[in-house]
């Protein structure tokens, strides 16, 4: 009797590839736990800033191997480039606009969200000041991003769907 | 014998011709001689009776009766119409005065003019203003002390100049085109008008005057009368007023540019303090959640105090940094139906109004005001939260009031609460202050002041009555709207605020 391959277990699943531009450790920290406690499978990039972000996208070095990112979270206060250089920059270019960048930011300024969408940003969400909010916050995010929306073509990310509702 | 009678006549005829011609030169050299014809007449009458005369002596050797009929005929008319001419001239001659009189009446004339003369002078002189009495050429013919005085010169100095010695050296050119202009009409009127006017003193210093001008005439020829008056005093006093009101400005601008920075720096601070204070929470949280067993009793326990800690203080960053956008992120003023904005901050605190089994009235109608409507808003949030936070013994009520002062509306927000003692009126007002610790009534002092910021910025003022143990009542003067000018916004129909 030869064995029958069960096609329902051991889905080969391509992780979603996330680029995080955040300049503060400590809220990368943060953001990484969030985004990766439960069964889906998120794989994190971080940069410190803009120049690096470009960087890192357009694979020159030391990013020659990075993969093209199916998110990016982006925050707007950073050295050297900050976050609203890097939108205009990301969002200028023709290989790199459809990416979502969502920016993730402490500034609730109007000038910034309404500067951000201007630059085609596709959503702009304030870190909020309570730890469980911030966490409620990214899970939301997860939620919409990785379940409820469909990602650009070009990624290889298949979603599971059960790891979604369950989340 | 004869020649008695010939010498007399002839003699007679002589001075029969003679006075006549003496009258008539004298009535052609003095021409103001009175009763002129009849003279004229007289000295005809006489002529021609001296010619009778001569013919009586002429007959006495020639016969001429007809010549001489003739003669005396005309001389009975002259001497006919002379009577008839003295008739009428007797009551004017009669009339005249004598010369005594008359120099009598020249004297008196003569000082009662020296008189008004004298009156002239004195009251030029008496003049408060510094006359100068200027001729159709420009020529000074007469000044008083104060004119002496104002420019240093004495009169002999000025008077027979030309007036242009008393004006700066730059006017004098346009100096007397100006007087010619005003001669030609000369109504009275200020100098100069809405500029300045100088005059140049002896020692060569312009001094700031007015000048009203002029014109009379007198014998003929046509004055121009300027008063001067030196106002050195009333420019100085101007330039102190300006200088004060420049100060004032300057004052005003630097308090303006201080009040932008200091909201400048407490919105910065507050908001450069958030981003570290997030963390502290966070992380704080983080650690009881994933390491809370391993921390002990004590351990957990000073970590709870950490999170509270960091908890009010990150309420009291909100709030500073809320304040300092009560003017940066405040919307223009409009008309705004306080109801509204008061059932908004009903509805926002009904969990507290529950809790607290309270009663939250208000009378129907306030009229309409000048405000904000979402900072109003906020307004009645924090009397009304303090009202419940604030109770006495019995549940709280809590009552909105209205009433119409003039051009401004004044609300009441009355409450049974515990009261404010009178000496705190003041300090309730000040951001940070407060009358109670934290045990006894969480809180961290900000409300009060943002209230006051935000009527303040409405224009209006807000003030208490209290009595501590029986209840405090908070008046709201706000400046009240005309009734056509009423705005709706959308998000005054959003009375539930969003969570969170």
């Amino acid at each position: 009797m030869t064995p029958t391959k069960e096609h329902s277990s051991h889905r080969q699943v391509e992780p979603i590839k996330v680029l995080l531009i955040d300049d503060d450790d400590d809220d990368v920290r943060l953001v990484t736990k969030s985004l990766s406690n439960n069964r889906l499978f998120v794989d994190i990039t971080r940069v410190e800033d803009g120049l690096q972000a470009l960087a890192y996208l357009h694979q020159s070095p030391p990013y020659q191997n990075g993969d093209r990112p199916d998110l990016i979270l982006l925050d707007l206060n950073m050295p050297r480039m900050d976050g609203r250089e890097t939108l205009r920059e990301i969002k200028g270019d023709p290989r790199l606009q459809q990416i979502p960048v969502v920016v993730l930011t402490s500034s609730d300024d109007d000038r910034d969200i309404l500067t951000s969408y201007d630059q085609r940003a596709n959503s702009f969400v304030t870190k909020p000041l309570d730890l469980h909010q911030f966490q409620h916050v990214l899970n939301e995010l997860k939620q919409y991003w990785f379940c409820v929306v469909k990602l650009p073509a070009s990624s290889d990310a298949t979603t599971e769907l059960e790891a979604c509702s369950a989340s | 014998m004869g020649w008695l009678h010939i010498v007399s006549d002839v003699m007679i005829a002589v001075s029969y011709v003679a006075i006549p011609c003496v009258l008539c030169w004298f009535a052609w050299r003095r021409n103001w001689l009175p009763f002129k014809g009849v003279i004229l007449l007289f000295a005809a009458f006489i002529l021609c009776c001296g010619m009778t005369h001569l013919m009586e002596a002429v007959v006495f050797w020639w016969p001429a009766y007809g010549l001489a009929g003739v003669l005396k005929a005309v001389t009975a008319v002259v001497s006919g119409a002379t009577v008839l001419a003295l008739l009428p001239v007797i009551p004017r001659a009669l009339a005249m005065r004598s010369p005594t009189d008359l120099e009598r009446e020249v004297r008196q004339r003569t000082a009662e003019l020296e008189n008004a003369r004298a009156m002239a002078a004195l009251m030029v002189e008496a003049s408060p203003a510094g006359v100068v009495v200027v001729d159709g050429d420009g020529v000074v013919v007469q000044v008083n002390a104060v004119t002496e005085q104002l420019f240093g010169y004495s009169r002999q100095e000025i008077i027979g100049n030309k007036v242009e010695m008393l004006v700066p050296a730059r006017f004098t050119s346009q100096h007397s085109g100006q007087r010619e202009s005003f001669m030609r009409s000369p109504e009275p009127r200020q100098m100069g008008l809405g500029r300045d006017v100088f005059a140049r003193h002896a020692d060569g210093r312009e001094i700031p005057v007015e000048i009203g001008l002029s014109a009379f005439e007198s014998q003929g020829r046509r004055f121009v009368l300027a008063a001067v008056v030196d106002v050195s005093e009333r420019a100085r006093l101007q330039r102190e007023a300006d200088e004060n009101s420049r100060r004032v400005a300057a004052a005003n601008e630097a308090l303006q540019r201080s009040n932008e920075e200091l909201e400048q720096f407490a919105f910065v601070a507050s908001h450069d303090l958030q981003e570290p204070l997030r963390k502290i929470s966070s992380f704080c949280q983080l650690l009881q959640e994933e390491q809370g067993e391993r921390l002990g009793e004590d351990g957990r326990e000073y970590l709870g105090i950490a999170i509270h800690g960091a908890e009010r203080l990150k309420t009291l960053v909100r709030d500073l940094l809320d304040f300092s956008r009560i003017t940066t992120r405040g919307k223009p003023l409009r008309a705004v139906d306080p109801i509204v904005s008061l059932e908004a901050a009903i509805s926002d605190l009904e969990l507290q109004i529950k809790e607290a089994g309270a009663t939250v009235t208000y009378d129907e109608g306030l009229p309409l005001v000048i405000a904000d409507s979402t900072q109003l808003r906020t307004v009645f949030q924090n009397l009304i939260g303090n009202a419940l936070k604030y109770q006495g013994d019995h549940a709280p009520e809590v009552h909105v009031g209205a009433s119409s002062q003039g051009s401004f509306v004044r609300l009441s927000v009355s409450d049974n609460g515990i009261g404010i003692a009178r000496e705190h009126f003041d300090r309730i007002f000040k951001i940070f202050q407060r009358l109670h610790n934290q045990r006894e009534y969480a809180g961290n002092g900000i409300g009060l002041a943002h209230c006051k910021k935000i009527v303040e910025r409405f224009g209006g003022r807000i003030w208490l009555e209290s009595t501590p143990g029986e209840g405090t009542t908070f008046y709201l003067e706000f400046h009240a709207a005309e009734p056509l000018e009423v705005a709706h916004d959308a998000d005054e129909r959003a009375l539930v605020a969003p969570a969170g």
